[in-house]
């Protein structure tokens, strides 16, 4: 008897921990298990490769989308050439010519605003001249001459609509993914009551 | 590190001990239920983070779907695999393992 109590007690201290993160979660907090989107860079000897988080039409080859790198002091930008791949899970473009530096790639037209938050731009170091068309394309693109569209790395940050937080009320994906949590939790809880109460 | 790697390494970090310590009494299920909780969220996770995020029409649709697939799954695999079955004790393990990594990694990530 003494061990059901027990162990009854500790789901109840699961189930209230639960509900105080929950609902003590901060209205600006910035993602959840499932990351924010933005971009994954990786380079090799031949190219910086940009890849994006999106599967939406407007992101992917053909869409229109033209991705701008800046270097991280802001003292130059431009706008790569159309180098776009779609593959099977991404779509990725190729920075053809890349000088040594620390440059920050990122769509000029931003990616959408997602409740886990979406960056505007990754950063990447560079240590030396990378790229298989230097040549054509000394820069690897033509310079932009506009106001840079980004500056905050942040398009927007989550969006936790609950109980304490800043817009409490609003319906929000974070928002219903922890109320389904929740609900499934505390009716397990529920389950393994009425069983007990139930046993003869 | 990419977003996917370091939310599968968060989830498994939180749901793994959540989940073996709901099973930690019930007929020395404990172990048994920290690998099913590892096999499962080696499927779950990658799912959401690099199948949905690729064919669900926006990330939002894919975080919904992949959260309630994920958090459903991992319960109907809980009371599958685990003995004596719990509908109860499935329901409450996933659930409360998979709010608990979803509330850590709006911090976190």
């Amino acid at each position: 008897m003494a061990r059901r109590a027990g162990a009854g007690g500790a789901a109840k201290v699961f189930v209230a921990t639960g509900i105080l993160l929950a609902t003590a979660l901060p209205g600006t907090a910035r993602a959840d298990s499932a990351p924010p989107i933005g971009y994954s860079l990786s380079r090799d000897g031949q190219a910086v490769t940009i890849c994006a988080d999106s599967s939406a039409a407007a992101y992917t080859c053909g869409g229109g989308g033209h991705v701008l790198r800046v270097a991280a002091d802001g003292s130059t930008a431009y706008v790569l050439a159309d180098s776009c791949v779609d593959t099977t899970w991404r779509t990725c473009w190729l920075d053809p010519c890349v000088p040594p530096g620390d440059w920050r790639y990122g769509l000029v037209d931003p990616l959408p605003c997602s409740s886990t938050g979406t960056m505007a731009w990754e950063q990447i170091h560079v240590d030396s001249l990378i790229g298989w068309n230097c040549a054509a394309a000394p820069e690897g693109g033509t310079p932009w001459d506009g106001v840079l569209p980004w500056d905050d790395q942040w398009v927007c940050k989550s969006s936790y609509h609950g109980p304490f937080s800043c817009d409490a009320g609003r319906a929000s994906v974070p928002t219903l993914v922890v109320a389904i949590d929740l609900l499934l939790a505390a009716a397990g809880v529920l389950v393994l009551r009425f069983r007990r109460r139930s046993r003869p | 590190m990419s977003p996917c790697l370091a939310a599968l390494l968060l989830t498994l970090a939180v749901e793994v001990p959540v989940v073996t310590l709901v099973y930690l009494r019930p007929g020395r299920q404990a172990l048994r239920a920290l690998a099913l909780a590892v096999v499962v969220n080696l499927v779950t996770n990658p799912f959401l983070c690099v199948v949905l995020r690729r064919w669900m029409p926006t990330w939002d649709s894919a975080v919904l779907l992949g959260e309630v697939l994920a958090v459903t799954l991992e319960a109907l695999a809980y009371w599958a695999v685990l003995r004596p079955r719990s509908v109860g004790r499935a329901m409450l393990a996933s659930g409360l393992a998979n709010l608990l990594s979803f509330a850590i990694g709006l911090w976190v990530l």
